[in-house]
Order: C-alpha cells, then sequence, then structure tokens
C-alpha cells in the first residue's frame, strides 16, 4: 500500500516535471473553472506566477478575449468533445495582447467521472509578427502612439473608415503614412477586400498611367495580352496612391475621372471598367500649395481632399519615443534572434534630443543599426551610429547658459519627463502633484508638440 | 454625483473591459447608489467603444485587464480607473463604496 502510495507521488512529481519542460503552457481547471495546475510556460506567457494562479477562475487568470462568448472549456464540459488549436489573444498584466492557439479538453478520473478540464496554449507572438511583417495586415492598433495628436486621429479613424470617402493623408516621410492607410482599411467595411499600394514617385511617368489602369493585348508594340491594372486588382477594397504630388498631369486626369464617373478605361481599350474602389491618397507636401503653383489639378486635389489626416512629425510626438524604442526592441529580438531589454539612458537622452527629420523610419533605422552592433543585453552610446556618436561629443562641448526663471517650471518638466522617458506616471511621482495637474502643466506648456 | 461604470460577465466583474459588452452603470451619492442598471455597449471597434464608454462621463472605471490603448485613453479624460479587480460585483462595489478598492497594479 505505502509502495503504491509512493508510486503515486512518484508519477504526480514526474509528470509535473515534464510538464513544466514543455514549451507550451499548461494548465488544468476543476468543474467549477478554479485553476488547479499552472505550469513553468503558462508562467511565462501570462505572466502570472504558478502560486497566483492556482486557486483562481481561469478567465480572471488568462483573461483572453473569448472567455466570456466561446469559452473553449466550457464547450468540452458542455459536449465532451475537444478543442484544437483555437487562435485567441490574452491581456498580460502589462496591457498588452498576447495572441496564442488553445487546446482544451475535459479530464476524467479512472472511473470515467469528469473531474475538470486541461488547457494547453501556444505564444504565437513571433508567428504574428512575422506575419504581421510580410502581409502588412495592420490595425489602428498596431500604430504605436500616445501621443495626443495622435490619439486624436485614432478617435476620427471609425467614422472615416465607414465613409466611402476619398481621404488624403499628409504626413513628412517616414511618418507611417501607410501604416495609417491600412488602418483605415482594416476598420472599414472593405477590409476583406484588397489593399492595393502604389507608390506613384517610384514608377516612371509612361509606365505609371498602364500600372493604374491597366491595357489590353495590342494597346502598345509590348502589349503581348491583357493585363489589369492596380485599379481592377482592387476593386472591392481600398487603393493607395503615395506621394500623388509625383502623378503626372496626364494620370491626373484619368483618375479625376475615377473619382467622378467612378469608371476607367485601360489603355487601348474601348470599353469602361466600373471602379469600386476607396482611394486613400498620401503626400508629404503641402497639396494646396502645388495647386496654386500649377503642379496640381485643383478639381483632383479637392476630390482627394474630402478628408485630411495630417500625421505628426516625431519631433511633435517625442512622448512617444520610449515607447517606439521599446516596440522596435521587441520587434528586432523576434527578427534577429537577440535577446535586448533596453537602451541605456545616456541612449534614450540622445534619441529624445534628436530632430528626426527622418521621422518614425529614423529611429527604427538606428535601433537596427544598435542592434547589429550590440551582443549584450544593453544597447549603449557606442552601438549606435557614428555620426550620433559624434554630435552628441559636439554637444556635450558646448557650454551651458543659464534658463530664465520664466520657464523654469516648464524646463524642471521637461528634464523630469526626460529623465523618466516621458512616462508621466513616474514624472509626477518625482515632482510630487498629481497625474492629471501634470497633463494640465505639459498642456499649458505645449509639451505634447 | 458620481457615476461608476463597471463591466460585468455573470455576477462577477469581467475580465477585460475591451472585451465585454455588458456594464453596471451605478450614480452614488457620498456612500449611496442612487440608480443602478445594466447597459450594453456594443461597438464595432475598440475605438468605438471606448468613445461610447467616455459618453456615460464616468467618473471611475472599475475593471479587471485593461490594455494600454483604454488606459492611455480613459487617463486622459480624466477618469478614475481602478484596475486589475476581480471578484464578485456586490463585494467590489461594497469595498469602492468604502474607500477600500485600489488598482492591483499601479497604473
Amino acid at each position: 500500500m505505502q509502495r503504491k502510495q509512493h508510486k503515486n507521488s512518484l508519477t504526480r512529481d514526474y509528470a509535473e516535471i515534464i510538464l513544466d519542460c514543455v514549451a507550451d503552457g499548461v494548465f488544468t481547471v476543476d468543474n467549477k473553472l478554479i485553476i488547479t495546475y499552472f505550469n513553468k510556460a503558462a508562467e511565462r506567457i501570462s505572466g502570472i506566477s504558478k502560486s497566483k494562479a492556482i486557486g483562481q477562475f481561469c478567465f480572471d487568470v488568462l483573461k483572453s478575449n473569448i472567455c466570456e462568448t466561446e469559452c473553449p472549456i466550457r464547450f468540452s464540459f458542455s459536449t465532451g468533445k475537444e478543442i484544437i488549436d483555437k487562435h485567441k489573444n490574452i491581456l498580460r498584466v502589462d496591457g498588452k495582447k498576447i495572441p496564442i492557439t488553445i487546446s482544451a479538453s475535459i479530464l476524467k478520473d479512472k472511473n470515467g467521472k469528469m473531474i475538470g478540464g486541461v488547457e494547453t496554449f501556444r505564444d504565437l507572438s513571433k508567428i504574428e509578427a512575422l506575419e504581421k511583417a510580410i502581409h502588412k495586415q495592420y490595425t489602428f492598433e498596431d500604430i504605436i502612439s500616445k501621443n495626443h495628436k495622435v490619439r486624436q486621429i485614432f478617435n476620427i479613424l471609425p467614422n472615416i473608415a465607414e465613409s466611402d470617402s476619398s481621404v488624403l493623408i499628409q504626413g513628412e516621410s517616414g511618418t507611417g503614412k501607410e501604416l495609417f492607410a491600412r488602418a483605415l482599411h482594416n476598420l472599414s467595411h472593405r477590409k476583406n477586400g484588397p489593399f492595393i499600394a502604389v507608390n506613384c514617385g517610384a514608377l516612371p511617368d509612361n509606365l505609371l498611367e498602364s500600372e493604374l489602369f491597366g491595357y489590353v493585348k495590342g494597346a502598345f508594340t509590348d502589349a503581348k495580352k491583357n493585363k489589369p491594372g492596380r485599379f481592377e486588382l482592387a476593386n472591392g477594397g481600398s487603393i493607395f496612391l503615395d506621394e500623388i504630388d509625383s502623378m503626372p498631369i496626364s494620370t491626373q486626369v484619368k483618375l479625376l475621372r475615377v473619382l467622378q464617373e467612378k469608371e476607367f478605361e485601360p489603355l487601348g481599350a474601348t470599353h469602361s471598367i466600373k471602379s469600386n474602389v476607396r482611394i486613400i491618397s498620401a503626400t508629404k507636401f503641402d497639396l494646396n500649395r502645388l495647386v496654386q503653383e500649377k503642379k496640381f489639378r485643383d478639381d483632383l486635389f479637392y476630390r482627394l481632399d474630402v478628408v485630411k489626416i495630417e500625421i505628426p512629425t516625431l519631433k511633435e510626438r517625442k512622448d512617444d519615443i520610449p515607447l517606439l524604442v521599446q516596440h522596435f526592441i521587441e520587434k528586432f529580438n523576434h527578427h534577429m534572434h537577440k535577446s535586448i531589454i533596453k537602451v541605456s539612458d545616456e541612449v534614450m537622452k540622445i534619441l529624445l534630443n534628436l530632430n528626426f527629420e527622418g521621422n518614425v523610419r529614423q529611429l527604427e533605422n538606428i535601433i537596427e543599426h544598435a542592434f547589429v552592433m550590440c551582443q549584450s543585453e544593453e544597447i549603449t552610446i557606442e552601438h549606435l551610429p557614428t555620426e550620433l556618436i559624434e554630435s552628441n561629443k559636439e554637444e556635450k562641448k558646448e557650454s551651458k547658459f543659464p534658463v530664465p526663471l520664466k520657464e523654469s517650471e516648464r524646463s524642471i518638466i521637461i528634464k523630469t519627463l526626460d529623465k523618466n522617458h516621458w512616462n508621466t506616471l513616474q514624472t509626477s511621482i518625482d515632482l510630487k502633484i498629481h497625474r492629471s495637474t501634470l497633463w494640465r502643466k505639459m498642456k499649458k506648456y505645449d509639451l505634447f508638440n | 454625483m458620481k457615476t461608476i461604470l463597471i463591466p460585468v460577465f455573470e455576477n462577477r466583474i469581467s475580465s477585460r473591459l475591451d472585451c465585454t459588452e455588458n456594464f453596471q452603470i451605478i450614480k452614488t451619492e457620498e456612500k449611496n447608489i442612487t440608480k443602478s442598471e445594466i447597459i450594453k455597449i456594443v461597438a464595432k471597434n475598440p475605438i468605438e467603444k471606448l468613445n461610447a464608454i467616455k459618453s456615460l462621463n464616468p467618473s471611475t472605471i472599475i475593471c479587471n485587464g485593461l490594455t494600454d490603448f483604454y488606459k492611455e485613453e480613459l487617463i486622459k479624460n480624466n477618469i478614475e480607473i481602478i484596475a486589475w479587480i476581480h471578484g464578485n460585483i456586490d463585494e467590489i462595489i461594497y469595498s469602492f463604496l468604502n474607500g477600500k478598492l485600489k488598482s492591483k497594479i499601479e497604473l
């Protein structure tokens, strides 16, 4: 009897050792959905320790998006069937959503009586990041920002997405115009249709027209067969015309017809093709000025500029820099199989003081460069591009002038924000003021810009 | 008078603010509940839902899981958030009215 109990105990210990070694999260629940076992991978993926998880309801611990509607365990309990590899996401305690697949089935004792359920789940973060990079299926949630100007755009995006009006996105190079265009498409009723991106500036003038509208066999010497244009390929979806300012006047006329008549003719065709496409265009220039300079057709401009989204430069959203740095660290860790945790305080200070003429893309390139150079867990100054290191040395040589008294409060707030990487909570604690007071002062001193 | 909003699932606080449709909205004066009702917020996307929440003008939201997106937006709208709380709704409301409810994780 004692030997049998000892054997059972060893079996249980071995089972736990084995389950703690598997890469997938595994947990068990009793008939009331209370967690009775939680392995090491489950701790790692969820960010919740075994001691805190056991004894809690599984939905309070995992916080999946389907707990309340399609709980796999409840399904298994009621049908006796297994659930295999259901896609969902869970919410970690740091507020990040983790994409996972989950499998669930019921647990029975040796007499066949149901004693609970078991769920296994797999972290899909790396796979999803790669899929997003390949298929560019970005939503507004992929736009990393807590800046008020970007948040204001978020607030109006659903209304813009609901309509079929043309949208003009204006923003400097590297601000993420295409990301916003894709987010808009994915919020709209056209999200299951195609999203076709065309960079008007990247195609020679004579090619752009045939690329956009296609051609029929025999339209010109090399036209051996019919070729659909991007407008035809985008049917039922959205077309994104980047660098619209580069479009030649002759093509502008044809685009105007698409906007007015909702139809176009491929090169050499004798018939028109109906167009059911939403046009999202983008430019880094002030199109209105180009119209005044007669470089862009005014009638087309008014058709494209029905709704305008102006994307702030990175200089105008410096409070997003720490957030973006962390995002790029996570991204490049996935891509380069590294385990870099952070940038040093000195590096962050340099980044916060940069002008970022290349905007978010420039920041991304700096972090990518540092990733190549860095072999440790922290990116330090020597991992930065040489020109940044040199300009930092120059700045240090410059003498410091006293700050005028009237600016002292503003200056103290900026310094404390810089010290805390623009984390407003920590800054408010350091300054011994309430977070909402800090917000008001930041607004007063125009620090959101 | 204060307006408190709590996402609910059955008789418990919902595990995620962004994934629930049912909300208990309570109006309080000092420590007393003057009105309590369950409302439904159905939205096509998180922004729409957030705007619907903001339109209710809650002074406090008591919730469990909270995404970064919701947290930042609610804080900017001066809405007090008591988050990462789980348990029975009535017990949570009782704790709140008695000033004993605090976020489990510092926001």
